[in-house]
């Protein structure tokens, strides 16, 4: 019976059929993906916080909606009359959450104000979230090197996994939970207001992450990427900003994992996993130059058509590899690192300066700004005074060192 | 009215219209970079 | 004397993390870079013990040497076309570690289609597996409890000879503290880089090869077992070999010990949370000496206390 009731669910917002599915799924994950790697376009490329635990933030956002819309929303319903069954415990939560979505379902399906403001109610939650889950992470790492940083985030990405799995309390362990879905009031189908949404987001996101960059906060970004112990000698406290940036990206990052809970109107462990929303975005970040919110946005729109392109060829190609498609896409996507790395470091479009209105540049900048990433943040106070704040990293091995 | 298809287009609008607008922006912030370079060429010039 | 079925556990698992802590240490010595496939290494080994096993159908100990060349091998390859060519273009930390994550994603892809493979050609279901049958014992023990603590115990004092007293383990230890002043001695840097990952990469392979001896093995067994790996080496202080050993073998029986104590205590869900323990041992390590126990026991010595206490037992000489 269970069974029954997930297909009817999942089936029943969704009526757009063939090419234009494909089409709505790739604006989707296109949109996702653009706030993930805008978000750690700002955390890596401008500010040098190698986050590898993007994982941990998306998932927050999940997990957000739920473990706690969907019990808001049936408290709701249930105080106003309709009969639901019982949840309070972790087997009833996740047995009859099946039903008591249906049931929700129908409630909702006349009230567009109640669907419309719990989705707000999510985005805002999730921001709050992931804000938090970003301080959390903050903790043991924000004053550790680069390398023992990204050890513990990959760390705490895997521990929010087995969280997941193991507290049925949140996300109904390894069976998954069902969302209500708030756009039932829609006559049609509900992925694409989902799509339109996450796009939205994204262009939000991008100008929210380009503000910030040509403000005075992102020239004190770039300049504690470029030498922590100058700005920190002027007085700014590194690791608290340091930490302020985590916390504002994670809290974005979250947006996207609400987002794809509300797409599949299902949040399941499995969907989270680490290597698709850490080692994807990071390698459209290379791709597209980091430090560069249009270079990420390319980096997105090629991987995502990229992987696209493989899944739709996906019979042909398991002719000629007999293997399942996706062994064939981790291959992929580790001589993709290996080989974006190796040849075009910079990704492909390179970083520029910061525009800042009334500067000499030319007095400031004596040699042509070469973008080599490649060697941050290798020498902690190589770079010497105010010009190492302008010119980008690394520059080339230089005997000015 | 065909709710879908109208933002199924919608959707496309939005789709397109993001990276046009962030291809612009980047231009032109390049451009004024660029041009805030050559307006202090010349000015270094007058200067020498 | 009987021990029972967990020390055992606890003991081959502490052996075989052992074995690899060394090797992620050693890596991190020569390479200045945390290798995030060390654990897919193990993982390949795990597969050359299931071949033997399974599809050739003799006993997995002989394919041990096989497994270290093999490991080995791979190690170097990988080396010379990834590594040593981003060191050589001029690559910062980041960059490296970010390339050995992607050597992680694209080895264990391998691993999962070759156990795809043996799975659609043998007819052996290559996915989840445990090759204790294959044991053979001695006395009451499985053989896999005499081997691995032989071979880990072996291994480390062999280490320690090789380090201390030939040619090429000198050689190592110099470029591991200063590559420009090894290479003005004459030491040739490339070849003792080769023959460093070879080592560790041959020893990465062995123990994985005797992780499914008694553990169930998976194809992303190597890549979970990274965790635990980097949670022993740095809490024996990350560019200690010595720490790394006494680190891997906490670890390692901390985790099997924990766990089953946890469900003894709390019930079997607990179980599911193993992965938690080398986390925490991680987490706290870093918040409270980041270090390692080198660490701890270096300013142990320096301090007043531990220089009397030193001085007294005989450890350290006195001031003349």
């Amino acid at each position: 019976m269970i069974q029954d009731i997930a297909l009817g669910l999942l089936i029943s917002g969704v009526a757009v059929e063939g090419t234009s599915r494909l089409i709505v799924d790739i604006a989707m994950y296109f949109g996702l993906f653009v706030i993930v790697a805008m978000a750690l376009n700002f955390q890596y490329g401008n500010a040098g916080i190698p986050n590898m635990g993007c994982a941990v933030q998306v998932i927050v956002g999940g997990f957000t909606v739920s473990a706690l819309t969907t019990r808001l929303i049936f408290s709701i319903v249930k105080s106003s009359g309709v009969e639901l069954m019982p949840w309070a415990d972790d087997f009833d939560w996740v047995y009859n959450n099946p039903a008591n979505v249906a049931m929700t379902n129908t409630y909702i399906a006349d009230k567009p104000m109640f669907g419309v403001s719990m989705l707000l109610f999510s985005l805002a939650v999730a921001l709050i979230l992931g804000a938090v889950i970003g301080w959390i992470i903050a903790l043991p790492a924000i004053r550790l090197r680069a390398t023992y940083l990204m050890i513990v985030l990959i760390t705490m990405a895997d521990a929010s996994q087995i969280f997941g799995r193991n507290v049925p309390a949140i996300s109904g362990g390894t069976l998954g939970v069902f969302i209500p879905d708030i756009f039932k009031w829609y006559q049609g189908d509900r992925t694409i207001l989902t799509a339109i949404i996450a796009l939205l987001i994204g262009l939000v996101s991008f100008f929210i992450f380009r503000t910030m960059l040509n403000s005075p906060y992102g020239r004190l970004m770039r300049s504690i990427r470029e030498n922590e112990i100058t700005v920190g000698s002027v007085g700014k406290n590194v690791v608290g900003i340091r930490r302020n940036i985590l916390m504002f990206a994670s809290g974005i990052t979250a947006l996207s994992g609400t987002l794809l809970a509300f797409y599949f109107s299902y949040v399941v462990e499995a969907n989270y996993q680490r290597a698709f929303w850490t080692y994807w975005p990071w390698l459209m970040l290379i791709l597209g130059g980091p430090g560069n919110n249009a270079g990420t946005f390319l980096g997105c729109a090629l991987v995502v058509a990229m992987r696209r392109v493989i899944i739709v060829n996906k019979w042909f190609l398991q002719a000629v590899f007999f293997f399942p498609i996706a062994y064939f896409e981790s291959i992929l996507l580790g001589v993709l690192l290996i080989v974006v790395i190796m040849f075009r470091p910079n990704g492909l479009i390179p970083e520029k300066l910061l525009y800042i209105p009334g500067v000499n540049y030319r007095k400031l900048v004596d040699e042509e700004a070469v973008v080599d990433w490649r060697g941050a943040p290798k020498a902690r106070g190589a770079s010497s005074g105010i010009s190492g704040i302008f010119r980008t990293l690394g520059g080339r091995k230089e005997a000015d060192d | 009215m065909d709710w879908d298809t109208i933002l199924f287009w919608v959707m496309i609008a939005i789709w397109v219209i993001m990276p046009a607008f962030i291809v612009y922006e980047e231009i032109r912030e390049r451009r004024a970079l660029a041009e805030s370079e050559a307006s202090t060429e010349e000015i270094e010039a007058v200067n020498e | 004397m009987l021990i029972p079925a967990i020390w055992i556990a606890a003991l081959v698992f502490a052996s075989e993390l052992t074995l690899l802590s060394i090797g992620f240490t050693l890596t991190y010595l020569t390479a200045k870079v945390p290798n995030f496939a060390h654990g897919t290494y193990a993982g390949v080994g795990i597969y050359v013990s299931y071949t033997f096993a399974k599809i050739l159908h003799m006993s997995p100990y002989i394919g041990f040497p096989l497994a270290f060349v093999l490991g080995g091998i791979f190690s170097v390859i990988i080396y010379k076309l990834v590594i040593g060519v981003l060191q050589s273009l001029g690559g910062g930390a980041i960059v490296l570690t970010i390339s050995t994550l992607a050597i992680q994603i694209f080895l264990t892809g391998f691993i999962q289609i070759y156990a795809y493979y043996l799975r659609a050609r043998f007819n052996t279901y290559a996915m989840a597996f445990l090759l204790k049958q294959d044991d053979f014992s001695v006395g009451d023990f499985p053989g896999i409890f005499i081997v691995s603590l032989s071979l880990t115990a072996l291994s480390v004092v062999s280490l320690h000879f090789m380090l201390t007293r030939t040619k090429i383990g000198v050689a190592m230890r110099a470029t591991a503290e200063d590559p420009e002043l090894a290479s003005v001695l004459g030491i040739n840097i490339n070849n003792v880089q080769l023959f460093s990952w070879f080592l560790t990469g041959g020893m990465a392979c062995l123990a994985g090869a005797m992780i499914p001896m008694w553990f169930m093995s998976t194809p992303q067994s190597g890549a979970a077992i990274i965790t635990s790996i980097m949670a022993g080496s740095l809490l024996g202080g990350f560019e200690s070999v010595y720490g790394a050993v006494i680190g891997g073998a906490i670890v390692g029986i901390s985790e099997i010990m924990l766990t089953t104590w946890g469900q003894a205590i709390l019930g079997p869900w607990v179980g599911e949370w193993r992965p938690i323990v080398p986390m925490i041992f991680l987490v706290a390590v870093l918040l409270i000496e980041p270090e390692g126990l080198e660490g701890a026991w270096n300013r142990f010595k320096a301090s007043e206390r531990g220089e009397k206490l030193l001085k007294s037992v005989g450890l350290m000489k006195a001031e003349a």
